[in-house]
């Protein structure tokens, strides 16, 4: 039994991984928490399943269209709000706060014009399971699993072996520095967010598959989730996202199954609350040296 | 920053656990919007000719009655957070006062329906009360949507004189509250008490069930229920956990240990979304063919048919309102009261017919039933002439009955999905 809470939390955790590496990208180049991240999460998930349903085409191009628009609304939120704030020279506060805001337009958007129920999801990866000792594993779980492996070794290359990797870097480092080496600062954000809009649509969509519904509201929680995920391995660290999704995952399986269920929201936010406790910057996050 | 950013993400997440806990809570409105009267035009457009629901038979003994009073007074919610269950029930209200007055109304004299919009408020509510309880002509009241509005209202109506007839307040206190108070719906208790009768009747002795159950009011009152009253009658509680309706959505965590210990039985209280989760899940965890799943009256909308596509076999999901299906409440199944009734609604409203219309129409039709019996001037001997009602023909249940005086009792619906259609379960 063991064995199967222990597939089960990895199957939560690597989902959160892949949307905590979102999260962890734009605060490396912003140092700003975009509370949209969950929103653009569920949205990607709603995006693939109305075109779907809409059209009733191929299902993969339906996936492919809504990371498309998902990416597109990514771009949005920088492009139309937070880039007038860095030019206002606004506190990083305000972009906070105009991240949340962003989040509940996107929430309102889906109940008002796709559905305010939860609706059923296709399982398109749903090709039967099999058993490891007394585990069962379902295809879904392996499918995620794969992807979400193959999308982080793609996001080490893209940040650590690509020239626009490099670039993100280079601002996250010091955006002025980067400016003057004749970096396009505001491309680069703007990638960024694509990025990590793209990333939490491929999520919605896995986990709208996985649980076979989705509903307008889900995007919240799981926000939270990743975004403890991402604090926990140490903001703006691609391994720290990824530990720190699975590490949530596990224990929140884990803690719902042998302590309780009605806590298992608070299993990972504990979780997080001690390791910050003792690693401030999370487990893979560097300490910062602020120098005057 | 980062330290900064850590106290921030710790505040939040607690603000985010302490806002799960506060949803749900009062929906206030500001308030000021006089009484509304109800225009029953509106509603007549449709074109029912055959008015009579078959409940009411020809005007009875009658003559000696006194019928001063004609009129019924409704406090609804037309507007705000609830609006959408005062619209059923004004629909319910029309159709039956309109129905009743066809079929001779009260001694020739028919009876005056006024509806008032509460809001689902509890201050409007309360100058409603003590506005209607002021009202000469007024005999009765049958309304009031939801336990925190007819709590706080019930005694008013009580020490004003005036029987509340309520259709859908099934809090455990409401019928000890007063003499002159009735409820339509069963309580939760004698329902979950239903529920597990009618579920030990379909899986027999010795079965062995696993209770899942939402951390609200209601969840934990029937997991408590169903844990003692399970095992009085010969079955055995293999597990219970609860979970956050709404907010959890992965099961597997729990169904792993669930499918563990083999249970003949799978009960879920929650919405039906969280039923259909754990349906989903369990089945992807490669639960037995044989495990019966169940579910609350919740589950009885095309949306968790919907969700479950073609895995809600081999359930029994049990509420005290039947579904109102086409395909499900049809004259083999259910008397033809309650057909009629449904194809009638359905036939004259928009919407389609729900249990809160069927609760207020058979609460305001018995309430009638019983005035044209005892008449209109004395309010006990009305309320015991409604509880006691014999021969009426409910609209919501196959048999609606009042044990220890106004303990409302209903026959319970159970039904089985085949074929992504309701089919009603013979236990």
């Amino acid at each position: 039994m063991f064995l199967q809470q222990l597939i089960n939390g990895l199957t939560l955790g690597s989902i959160y991984a892949l949307i905590a590496i979102g999260y962890s990208l734009v605060f490396g180049v912003l140092q700003i928490v975009n509370f949209a991240n969950g929103s653009i999460y569920m949205l990607g998930g709603f995006l693939t399943l109305v075109l779907y349903n809409k059209f009733r085409i191929n299902f993969l191009l339906c996936f492919a269209l809504a990371l498309i628009i998902n990416g597109f609304v990514g771009f949005c939120l920088d492009r139309f709000a937070l880039r007038h704030l860095r030019q206002k020279k606004a506190t990083k506060l305000v972009g906070l706060i105009t991240t949340m805001g962003f989040a509940t337009v996107i929430e309102n958007f889906v109940m008002l014009f796709f559905s305010n129920a939860t609706v059923p999801y296709p399982n398109k990866i749903d090709f039967g399971s099999f058993s490891i000792g007394s585990a069962v594993v379902s295809s879904t779980q392996v499918i995620i699993f794969l992807v979400v492996l193959v999308l982080l070794l793609l996001m080490s290359w893209v940040v650590y072996g690509t020239k626009v990797g490099k670039a993100m870097r280079a601002v996250s480092q010091n955006a002025d520095a980067a400016k003057l080496m004749g970096i396009d600062v505001n491309g680069v954000i703007a990638m960024t967010f694509i990025l990590s809009a793209v990333l939490a649509g491929i999520s919605g969509t896995m986990v709208g598959m996985y649980y076979q519904m989705i509903d307008f509201t889900s995007g919240f929680s799981i926000g939270m989730k990743t975004m403890a995920a991402a604090v926990l391995g140490g903001v703006g660290s691609l391994p720290g996202a990824v530990t720190g999704g699975l590490i949530i995952g596990v224990v929140e399986s884990l803690g719902a199954s042998y302590i309780s269920s009605a806590y298992r929201n608070a299993f990972a936010f504990a979780v997080l609350i001690i390791v910050i406790l003792f690693l401030p910057n999370g487990l893979f996050g560097k300490e910062k040296v602020t120098k005057v | 920053m980062k330290k900064l950013l850590s106290v921030l993400v710790a505040l939040t997440m607690v603000l985010s656990l302490m806002a799960g806990c506060g949803s749900g809570g009062d929906e206030k409105k500001e308030t000021s919007a006089p009484k509304q009267e109800a225009d029953g035009s509106a509603s007549d457009q449709g074109g029912s000719e055959k008015a009579d629901a078959g409940t009411e038979a020809a005007p009875q003994e009658e003559g000696s009655q006194n019928y001063d009073k004609v009129k019924i007074a409704s406090p609804i919610p037309l507007t705000g957070p609830n609006s959408q269950y005062g619209m059923a029930y004004k629909n319910a209200l029309e159709m039956a006062v309109k129905q009743f007055n066809e079929s001779g109304g009260l001694g020739g004299k028919e009876v005056e329906l006024e509806i008032l919009d509460d809001q689902s408020d509890v201050t409007q509510a309360t100058n409603l009360a003590n506005q209607i309880i002021d009202d000469k002509d007024v005999f009765a009241v049958v309304g009031t949507f939801g336990s925190s509005v007819g709590m706080a209202t019930a005694p008013i109506y009580q020490s004003g004189g005036m029987p509340l007839i309520a259709p859908n307040i099934s809090h455990q206190d409401f019928p000890q509250t007063g003499d002159l108070l009735v409820p339509i719906s069963p309580t939760a208790t004698i329902e979950i008490n239903g529920v597990a009768d009618t579920l030990f009747a379909c899986t027999g002795e010795g079965s062995k069930m696993a209770i899942l159950y939402a951390t609200t009011d209601l969840g934990v009152n029937v997991n408590s229920i169903l844990t003692e009253k399970w095992p009085e009658l010969g079955g055995e509680i293999v597990y219970s956990n609860s979970f956050v309706s709404g907010e959890t959505k992965d099961f597997s965590a729990l169904l792993t240990e669930v499918i563990a210990l083999e249970p003949d039985i799978i009960y879920t209280s929650g919405e039906y979304y969280d039923v259909a989760s754990v349906i989903l899940q369990a089945r992807q965890l490669g639960v037995s063919e044989d495990v019966i799943f169940s579910g609350p009256g919740q589950c009885f909308t095309q949306e968790f048919l919907d969700l479950c596509g073609d895995q809600a076999y081999n359930g029994i999901y049990c509420g005290t309102l039947p579904a109102y299906f086409e395909d499900v409440i049809t004259k083999e199944n259910y008397s033809d009261t309650m057909v009629n009734f449904m194809t009638d609604y359905n036939n004259t409203y928009s919407e389609a017919c729900n249990g809160f219309a069927g609760n207020c129409y058979d609460g305001i039709m018995l309430t009638l039933l019983a005035a044209r019996k005892v008449g209109t001037d004395d309010p006990k001997a009305l309320v015991e002439a409604i509880v006691s009602y014999e021969g009426y023909e409910s609209v919501s249940t196959e048999h609606l009955f009042f044990s220890d005086y106004n303990y409302a009792n209903k026959s319970l619906c159970a039904y089985t999905v085949k074929d992504g259609h309701f089919a009603k379960v013979e236990y």
